[in-house]
């Protein structure tokens, strides 16, 4: 993986140490929380409900060994005991005091991290295929390009306040697994005619308030032109992104209002003018940054067949099932990616405690060579582990709580923070979370529905990619009343679609019920293997709407009253907590 | 059940959700704030509140209910706001 040299290593210390003068003086009074905000943020320090958040970068989701433990000691010092990853590959501490902010970046910078360009209008973390570098169907490995638009839009003095945020994605995979089509410059490594490999370039994708899929500016840009080509989108963008309406300020929105065709010339006129510049990359630049992820010393393996068929086939039924959704098959012969779910029942999606970050440190360093990636679907990823382990593993990731056979599956849901902690939020996303997972406990069930992906936004921002999941849940309030709205239909992949909404806003206790509807008529329905998007893509919203809100007009809700499919009613019902419940008593007590 | 307004803010040094109280103190117990039955009521303590933004940040009035119990928010987002993410914290074992 990438390290640090001298000078990056030198930006990050004065980084922290800037910001420490910056939070003296706001807390000595010299500083206005408006004068002081853009400060914060610049170092991915946000207000939020409750507390400060402090938004830490992981580079497309790399993270090494001693990273993460030094992640495990800022929570358990600084924090609460547990972090949040995120769909942005990145991590999230949810109760640092603002005076122990500058330690933690201090902390930070000793094991080559930060938390620049994390929040604010500018190029934030570029993330990838969370199997980059080990996938069977990988082209090239995405990370160098990945690395290379890291250090180019670091500190990019042009870029430091563009209208919006701006985020770029890139894989080298055939299947999609990095959501390129909904990012606002997406990149896909591709062969030409010639058999040279190169760039497809997408722009102008999102979700929000307007979801819009990105449309292809280039269907094949060489490698040595990456950054000059991102750099003339960035410059386009920055000149002529709307600032006077921040709903309308993503690129998204100006590639649309300006039209593709005359979008990507507006681009081309830029990128005359510095194509031939300094940002053009030689061979001997790419392969230094091709040198930072050379393959690790891989052993010289049996093929995984054996080691995995006996997994599938074994008497462990726990074992075969986390098998078949948690581990795939590795481009080196003997090795397996290995998929660690964050999507425990007893934890909200995404969260780990401190000392499963530590567990998992000394976990990478046994079974995958130090080393992990953070997915954007909220999980871990150990790249490199030894079919032949995959037993041992399997213990040892089920003692610490992270050994769910979920993967893929109706549990391994994405759910952003929501009204538990985001200042944005319009309804809480975490208990929905909790109860659909408390629903489909029975791994069994989950495993026969198969997989889907379920997807829960705390509110219009959706940085839970409600529009994506194949089930998306996006909470709204109505009159202060916390609402939810079902879509289905959406898929992040190289097929990329949005949900379409189902019907009226459902309350929070009738979610359940409507999913277990929706799953219902799915396996009704579904021919043999088919999943759960292709048998929405080929029968409709129809039988489902039917389902969940009974026949045309009646509009009912989803029934409450399923006995057979183990779904709890009343109070004590899990996760579905009243919001009144969580009175804070007594007030002395904090 | 009456509905009145109080002035509300994250404090500083922590940003924890506080209240102004009736001796111009914030305080992190909803039950602790100073109530005026409409919100142009609301306007000295909120300037007031604006003037400490060293000790708090982007004070606002919000309406809350007032009955015999004391005083309770009327959205949900108060609600959460006023009670910290304790379900999720007694659900999942995280410190409060
Ligand atoms: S989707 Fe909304 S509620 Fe969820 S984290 Fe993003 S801004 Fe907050």
């Amino acid at each position: 993986m990438y390290r640090y040299d001298d000078m990056d290593l030198r930006a990050v210390t004065e980084r922290a140490a800037q910001f420490g003068e910056q939070v003296r003086r706001r807390l000595a009074g010299e500083l206005t929380e408006a004068e002081f905000k853009p400060l914060r943020l610049q170092n991915g320090l946000y207000m939020q409900l409750h507390a400060y958040m402090l938004r830490v970068a992981i580079p497309y989701g790399l993270l090494s060994a001693a990273q993460l433990r030094k992640l495990a000691h800022i929570s358990r010092k600084y924090d609460r005991g547990y972090g949040h990853f995120t769909t942005r590959q990145n991590i999230q501490f949810n109760w640092p005091d603002l005076e122990d902010v500058p330690r933690i970046l201090e902390e930070l910078a000793e094991v080559e991290m930060h938390a620049i360009q994390s929040s604010g209008n500018c190029i934030r973390n570029t993330t990838s295929d969370p199997f980059a570098g080990v996938a069977k169907d990988e082209l090239e490995d995405p990370r160098p390009y990945c690395e290379l638009i890291r250090q180019w839009s670091t500190f990019h003095p042009e870029f430091a306040f563009l209208p919006r945020k701006f985020k770029i994605a890139v894989t080298g995979a055939k299947h999609d697994r990095a959501a390129i089509a909904v990012h606002d410059i997406g990149l896909a490594l591709v062969t030409n005619d010639a058999g040279e490999v190169g760039f497809e370039v997408r722009v102008g994708g999102g979700q929000g308030r307007t979801p819009i899929l990105a449309e292809v500016l280039c269907e094949f840009l060489p490698k040595a032109d990456l950054l000059s080509y991102c750099e003339a989108i960035l410059r386009v963008y920055n000149r002529l992104g709307r600032r006077d309406n921040k709903y309308k300020a993503r690129i998204k929105i100006l590639v649309q209002e300006t039209g593709r065709a005359e979008f990507a010339r507006l681009v081309d006129e830029e990128w005359a003018l510095i194509r031939d510049s300094g940002l053009r990359l030689t061979p001997a630049d790419i392969d230094r940054f091709k040198a930072h992820f050379e393959a690790p010393s891989y052993l010289e393996l049996a093929s995984s067949d054996t080691a995995v068929s006996a997994a599938l086939l074994g008497k462990d039924r726990s074992f075969s099932r986390w098998a078949m959704a948690n581990v795939t098959e590795h481009r080196v012969p003997g090795y397996s990616i290995v998929a660690l779910s964050l999507k425990a029942p007893d934890r909200p999606p995404g969260d780990v405690t401190h000392q499963q970050m530590d567990s998992v440190a000394d976990l990478a360093d046994e079974f995958s060579f130090g080393r992990l990636v953070v997915t954007h679907r909220q999980n871990l990823v150990f790249s490199d582990v030894e079919s032949r382990r995959l037993p041992e593993l399997f213990g040892r990731l089920e003692g610490i709580g992270l050994g769910t056979p979920n993967f893929g599956k109706v549990t391994d849901l994405i759910a952003c923070p929501g009204l538990d902690y985001c200042n944005l939020a319009s309804a809480r996303s975490l208990n929905i979370a909790e109860a659909i997972t408390a629903r489909f406990a029975d791994a069994e069930e989950v495993y026969d529905i198969g997989d889907v992906s379920l997807n829960i936004s705390g509110c219009i921002n959706a940085c839970g990619h409600h529009h994506v999941g194949n089930i998306g849940i996006l909470g709204i309030d109505k009159e202060g009343v916390e609402h939810y709205q079902i879509m289905l239909g959406g898929n992040h992949t190289e097929d990329a679609s949005f949900g379409e909404i189902l019907g009226r806003a459902l309350e929070a206790h009738e979610v359940v019920a409507a999913i277990d509807e929706v799953l219902g008529t799915f396996v009704a329905l579904r021919t043999e293997g088919e999943s759960f998007i292709d048998t929405y893509r080929r029968v409709g919203a129809k039988p489902f709407k039917e389902a969940v809100y009974g026949g045309a007009g009646k509009q009912r809700g989803p029934r409450e009253d399923r006995e057979d499919r183990g779904h709890q009613e009343g109070p004590g019902r899990p996760g579905l907590v009243p919001v009144a419940a969580g009175r804070r008593e007594p007030c002395a007590a904090e | 059940m009456q509905r009145v307004f109080i002035v509300t803010a994250n404090r500083t040094a922590d940003g924890r959700a506080v209240y102004l109280a009736a001796d111009r103190t914030f305080s992190e117990c909803l039950d602790d704030a100073h109530w005026a039955p409409d919100e142009a009521g609301q306007e000295p303590q909120l300037l007031w509140a604006r003037a400490q933004e060293f000790d708090v940040c982007d004070p606002y009035v919000m309406s809350v209910r007032r009955s015999r119990e004391g005083l309770a928010p009327t959205s949900a987002r108060e609600h959460i706001r006023a009670a910290g993410p304790r379900w999720i914290a007694e659900r999942f074992g995280y410190a409060i």
